[in-house]
This record gives structure tokens, C-alpha cells and sequence, in this order.
């Protein structure tokens, strides 16, 4: 399990094209500080916003990216090996493949998470009030149950159709549940982002073990199936 | 189980009933003055709290609403003392309230030390004899008002002794004797230049009673929220923090992108960026919330010709784009300060009291603005005698008037300033200027113009500005802009 972790960090660290990406995001995230940063203050027409409700939805998205990307596709850092390579051509158990995955995504997302610090704690002290730690705690456990979902589109050859999947339900996720009557609006990520609001989160646990269980079921099958064509 | 063990079950359940009352406290609440209450005026609330075999740590809370349910411009504010007594003891509490909206209830509770409410009761005022005068007849002297439609209350002098100016505001006429007068003598002087009226002897008619104090013949408030809506509320460059931020993502990116190493190294030193770029960021603007809020305070003085006080009006208007509470702590025995009315997105205010000073608390934020209004009376001894042509202006008090003019009622002369001392001024060497109406300092002596408070009748004023904040108001933010128009009939 360290192997897969400490191979995939690196991979991903080392790569051009992940710190080209990452570039971008930071730029964008940049430009929307900049856009909503307020220059002056007047009684009239007061609007300081909820700079640090703004910045952490313009997060998540880039997170939401993120764990898009590095778990469905592995497009960015092209030494990584992806869960359906793992499950095919190494020896690592199971257990070691989904869950070294899982933790190399949990503490590349941690690390990521540091180059926003400042953004978030700019947002604190020119917006409105905000809670940083409870924001981490949201992005860790959407971005987490999402990413299980992610890797068990990655155990597929051709992956374009669950790709489009995910997305319709991540779409789904975004828009439509923010519609549904409380409590189930607090399945909506930028629900619980905007209230500041952690109960919603047990909805997520269910949406990450349903991907994991998925994910599981789908590496055993891989095994299996290369087990048997190396026996042939 | 047999009979006896019925009966000790029984007593043992009982213990707690008989034990309550001595370990619970009780409180007993007076509006009023045995229960008279005047509307429109401020009115003291008595509350007696006993303690029986332990002591009692809470607080004692009153809120009083004002506004309309439909015009959905209800305020709120909380009054607010801390208690702590000793195991068998009596404290009492005085309150000054405004009861001034018959529509809402004064709720009075009590809370323990954890926020249990102990007890808690509202006080409706519906009666319509409310609204008639009040004359105090203190120490049983002799009624010199006879007639209907007025109320008489028979108090001794001992119940205003030692106690705030605004004890007396319920009360439109006092009566008493030379000896109860020389008693009170201070308390009277600064309720006399509220407009209270005195009368030893018996043979003096009261006629209608004073005007209202409460919610107030002069409000400031409407003139200080306008001033405040023009003011820029400092923040920290934007400019700055842009290229801050574009520094940090320049950094970031290069070191990402060029440096060669292992990479663990790599990620150390950029977590290393990240830690240095964030720590700077938060301590470069973690003093913008502090230093947000900005105020503004006009007073008007009223200066009394025959005593050495001046009647005392305030306006002040406070605003913080962030949430923050501001605090403003004044001398509660002369002077009172409650919110304004008749405005939205009014900041939540609470009033601690204390023996002497009491303490505002104003919790700010975003499209919120704190607006009180203040009355009372500051020490304040400026005389102005005419000796023909000659004015002579003898300054007692411990500020310098500045800008002194003689209003008259077609226009003004200037007098330069007043300064601490005797000032002498030969009426025919100036010249009659008009009012100005620009500028700040303009706006407000227009307004205060145009509500008719300077040049009513052919009375004729010296006024002067005065520019710190009155020594008996203490504000803990330091941006706040504090101006004072004097005005001394002459």
C-alpha cells in the first residue's frame, strides 16, 4: 500500500502537467479574489461579500476538478498507474490497491489544499465571517465519497460513457438537489459550503461506500478475470 | 412494603418542597413608582432580588421593543446587570427604561448563572392614564395644584437620593419644601434644565406640565445616519493584496515547475511557500476587522443661562461592513442613550448597567448601523451678559468653542473663538454675514436650521463648535468623528 501511495504522489507531484493544471486553477482562483475582493465600503448600498463563502465555492469546483480528473482519467501525471492497471498488472492485494489509492488522493488533496491557504485566509479577514476548518472538513468527505465513485469509473477500458455518467450525476448533485425540501437539500455541496453546515455530510458517507463497495467489486472481478488469463 | 415505609417514601419526596424556597431566590419587580408609569418618558424599573441558604449568580435582562410589525422596523433593546448575592441577602436593581410603544410588552427576566431562566414576566401598558401628567409630591408638602386630569404621587426625598437625573423624568411638576429642595438641590438643577419644574410654593400654578423628553423634542439620529451613509469606509488596498496574491502564484509556480529534486523536497518547499504566503496574508490584514468600524456624534448643547449645565442631545451613527461589536460606555447619572427609530437594519443593542457608567454594546455587520440617541446634562458653565455694544462671554467650562458666531435672525456675526475664560466682544465692529449652508459643518447647522432648533422666535444665540467627545461618553473605537454645537441664548 505505501508503494502505491508513495508512487502515485510522486508521479502526480513530479508531473508538468499536473503543476500546469494546478497553475491554472490557482490563476482562476486568483482572478475571482480579484473580482470580488471589495476595493471601498459605504453604508449605501453596503455589499462586503461572503468573500470566504465565494472563495470556497470557487474551491470546491477546483477541487471537484481535481478529483475529476486524477481519479477517472490519470491524464495529468503519465506515469501514474490507474486502479484497472493495478488491478490487472501488479500483485498488490486488493485492499492495498483501492485503499493506497483512496489515501494518495486524501493527502495529495491535503496538500493541494495548502495553496489555497492564503486565499481562505485573505477571504477571512476581507469577507464576512467564515469557518475554514469546517470548509476542509466538507471538501475532505465530498471530494473523498466522490473520488470512490471516480475510481470505480477508472476500473473501466473504455470509460467514456461512465465518464458522461459521473458527470450528469455530479451535474444532478449541483444543480437539482439545492430544489429538493429540507433536509435532503443538504445532500448539495454548495448547501452545506454556503450554511457552513457539516449535518448533510452523512449523506456522502453512503454515496462513498456505495463507490467504494463498487469500486471493490469491480478491482475483485478485474483480478479475477486477469487471474484466469494468466492461467489460460 | 408496609405503612411506615409508605410514609418515609412520602416525606423523603417532600423534602424538595420544603427545601426549594430556601435555596431558590425570589425577585420582586416595580414598575414605576408603585406602579406609576409615565408613556412617552423614561420610567425606573425596581428589581428586588432575595436569596435564601445559598447565594445567586445570574443576570437580570429587560428588553423593550419599538416599531411596527407591518412597516417590519422592529428594534430591540436589551438591558442588561449582572447579580451576585450572598447566601440571606437583598439586592436592588434599578433600571431606566423608555416606554414609549403601547404595542409591545417590557419583558423582565431573570437568568441563573448557567442561562436557565428563573423567572420571567411582561409588563403591558395599555392603560390610557399613562398619558396624563404626573406631579410628585415629595416629603407629604402642602398640594398646590388643584384640578383633574393630572396624577399625584406622594414620595419621600430619600427615594431620588443618590440616584441618576432620569429618576425624575416620569414626573412633570415636583412639589416640596425649601428643606427637601436643599436636599435635592443637585438632582433638581439638572432635571430643571430638562425642563422639569420646581415649585416650592404653594400658590404657583404648574400650568400644562414640560414636553416630552422621551422619545425626544430634539432627535439628532436621522442627521448623523444620512452623514454616516456618505462615509467611506476604510479597507485594506485591494491593489496590494492583488499583487500579493500574484506574487505568491508567481513563486509557487516557479518553484514548482523548475525545480529538479526529489519529490519530497519538492513538496517541503512548497509547503513551505504556502505556510510563509498564508501566514503573511492573515497577519497583513488580520487588524482590518478591528479598525473597520467608523462613527459619527453630533451633540447639541442647549446651555443654560442661569445654571452652570447645558441640556445634551446626541446623535450616533456607527457601521462596520464586518461583524464586530463596538462598545460606548457613558455616565449613566446624567445622561441616557436608547436606538433610533424609524430605521431599518437597526444593529443589535445591548445596554449593560452599572452603578455609575453604563456600557453599550452594539454588535455591527454588514448592512447593519448602530444608531442611538442621547439626552441629559453636562456640566457645562458659559455665561453671556450684553453691556450695551459689549458681549461679554465668561467661559467656565473646560473646552474652547470654536468658530463662535452671534446667530441673529436674519443672518450671523463672527465672534471667533471662545476661548476658557472671560472673551469680550464689541457688537458694532462686526459684520452681519448669511448662514452657510456647505460643507459638513454647514450641513448640520442647516439641519439643525431647517428642524427650527436655532433662531426660533427673536431669541438670539451664541453658538460655537466644539470637536472632542464630551468627557462623560468614552467610546473603545478610536474612528470616531465627534462634533458639538453649543448654543447660549443670549
Amino acid at each position: 500500500m505505501i508503494t502505491i501511495i508513495w508512487k502515485d504522489l510522486e508521479s502526480r507531484i513530479n508531473s508538468l502537467e499536473f503543476i500546469k493544471f494546478w497553475g491554472v486553477s490557482l490563476l482562476i482562483l486568483f482572478l475571482v479574489f480579484v473580482i470580488t475582493a471589495p476595493g471601498y465600503q459605504r453604508v449605501i448600498n453596503s455589499f462586503i461579500p461572503k468573500l470566504f463563502v465565494i472563495m470556497a465555492i470557487s474551491e470546491f469546483f477546483l477541487f471537484l476538478a481535481f478529483t475529476a480528473t486524477v481519479t477517472m482519467g490519470n491524464s495529468l501525471a503519465s506515469s501514474e498507474k490507474t486502479l484497472r492497471d493495478l488491478a490487472i498488472g501488479s500483485r498488490f492485494s486488493v485492499f492495498s490497491i483501492v485503499f493506497g489509492k483512496l489515501i494518495a488522493f486524501f493527502l495529495h488533496l491535503l496538500i493541494l489544499f495548502a495553496s489555497v491557504l492564503p486565499f481562505n485566509l485573505l477571504a477571512l479577514n476581507l469577507g464576512t465571517d467564515g469557518n475554514p476548518v469546517r470548509f476542509l472538513y466538507i471538501l475532505i468527505v465530498v471530494d473523498l465519497s466522490l473520488a470512490c465513485w471516480g475510481y470505480f469509473v477508472s476500473t473501466f477500458r473504455e470509460r467514456i460513457f461512465p465518464i458522461i455518467l459521473f458527470w450528469i450525476g455530479i451535474v444532478v448533485l449541483l444543480v437539482f438537489t439545492a430544489r429538493l425540501s429540507y433536509p435532503l437539500n443538504l445532500v448539495n455541496p454548495l448547501t452545506l459550503i454556503y450554511y457552513s453546515e457539516n449535518s448533510g455530510l452523512v449523506y456522502y458517507l453512503f454515496i462513498g461506500l456505495s463507490g467504494l463497495a463498487l469500486t471493490f467489486w469491480r478491482v475483485i472481478y478485474l483480478r479475477r478475470l486477469s487471474s484466469d488469463r494468466r492461467a489460460q | 412494603m408496609n405503612f411506615k415505609s409508605y410514609l418515609i417514601l412520602l416525606l423523603f419526596l417532600l423534602l424538595p418542597s420544603v427545601v426549594y424556597p430556601q435555596i431558590g431566590v425570589d425577585i420582586n419587580i416595580e414598575f414605576g413608582f408603585g406602579g406609576t408609569v409615565k408613556v412617552g418618558r423614561w420610567n425606573p424599573v425596581s428589581i428586588t432580588v432575595k436569596t435564601y441558604s445559598i447565594p445567586f449568580k445570574g443576570r437580570i435582562e429587560i428588553e423593550v421593543k419599538e416599531g411596527s410589525v407591518i412597516l417590519e422596523n422592529i428594534t430591540s433593546v436589551i438591558l442588561k446587570s449582572e447579580v451576585s448575592l450572598p447566601a440571606y441577602s437583598k439586592g436592588e436593581y434599578l433600571f431606566l427604561v423608555p416606554l414609549s410603544d403601547v404595542r409591545h410588552p417590557v419583558r423582565v427576566s431573570l437568568f441563573s448563572q448557567d442561562g436557565r431562566l428563573v423567572r420571567a414576566s411582561n409588563y403591558e401598558m395599555k392603560e390610557l392614564d399613562m398619558r396624563l401628567p404626573i406631579m410628585c409630591i415629595v416629603d407629604n408638602w402642602t398640594l398646590p395644584y388643584r384640578g383633574v386630569g393630572t396624577r399625584i404621587l406622594s414620595l419621600e426625598s430619600e427615594k431620588f437620593l443618590d440616584k441618576p437625573v432620569f429618576i425624575l423624568d416620569p414626573f412633570d411638576a415636583i412639589s416640596l419644601s425649601p428643606l427637601s429642595l436643599y436636599k435635592l438641590k443637585g438632582l433638581l438643577d439638572k432635571w430643571t434644565v430638562l425642563g422639569g419644574k420646581v415649585i416650592t410654593d404653594p400658590s404657583i400654578d404648574t400650568g400644562r406640565g414640560r414636553e416630552d423628553t422621551y422619545p425626544g423634542d430634539i432627535d439628532i439620529s436621522p442627521l448623523v445616519s444620512d452623514l454616516i451613509k456618505e462615509e467611506d469606509v476604510p479597507l485594506p488596498s485591494k491593489i496590494f493584496i492583488s499583487l500579493f496574491l500574484f506574487l505568491y502564484l508567481v513563486i509557487l509556480f516557479i518553484s514548482l515547475y523548475y525545480f529538479r529534486g526529489h519529490f519530497l523536497k519538492k513538496t517541503a518547499i512548497y509547503l513551505i511557500i504556502c505556510f510563509i504566503f498564508s501566514y503573511l496574508a492573515f497577519t497583513l490584514t488580520s487588524t482590518v476587522k478591528e479598525f473597520s468600524d467608523t462613527g459619527i456624534q453630533i451633540n447639541l448643547l442647549k446651555i443654560d443661562k442661569s445654571l452652570p449645565y447645558a441640556r445634551f442631545y446626541s446623535g450616533i451613527a456607527l457601521f462596520s461592513p464586518y461583524n464586530k461589536t463596538v462598545r460606548l460606555s457613558y455616565n449613566s447619572r446624567n445622561l441616557a442613550f436608547w436606538i433610533s427609530r424609524r430605521e431599518r437594519g437597526i444593529a443589535q443593542t445591548t445596554i449593560i448597567t452599572e452603578r455609575d457608567k453604563n456600557l453599550v454594546e452594539i454588535n455591527l455587520g454588514p448592512n447593519k448601523l448602530g444608531l442611538l440617541r442621547g439626552w441629559g446634562v453636562l456640566d457645562f458653565d458659559i455665561r453671556a451678559y450684553r453691556d450695551g455694544d459689549i458681549i461679554k462671554v465668561v467661559n467656565n467650562s473646560r473646552y474652547t468653542l470654536q468658530d463662535a458666531y452671534l446667530l441673529k435672525s436674519k443672518g450671523y456675526l463672527s465672534l471667533g473663538d471662545i476661548k476658557i475664560g472671560s472673551n469680550e466682544f464689541i457688537e458694532k465692529d462686526l459684520s452681519l454675514s448669511r448662514l452657510t449652508r456647505e460643507d459638513i459643518k454647514g450641513k448640520i447647522l442647516s439641519w439643525f436650521i431647517d428642524n427650527g432648533i436655532i433662531l426660533l422666535g427673536d431669541k438670539n444665540y451664541i453658538s460655537g463648535w466644539i470637536y472632542t467627545i464630551p468627557s462623560d461618553i468614552r467610546f473603545e473605537s478610536g474612528n470616531i468623528k465627534s462634533i458639538t454645537l453649543c448654543l447660549l441664548e443670549i
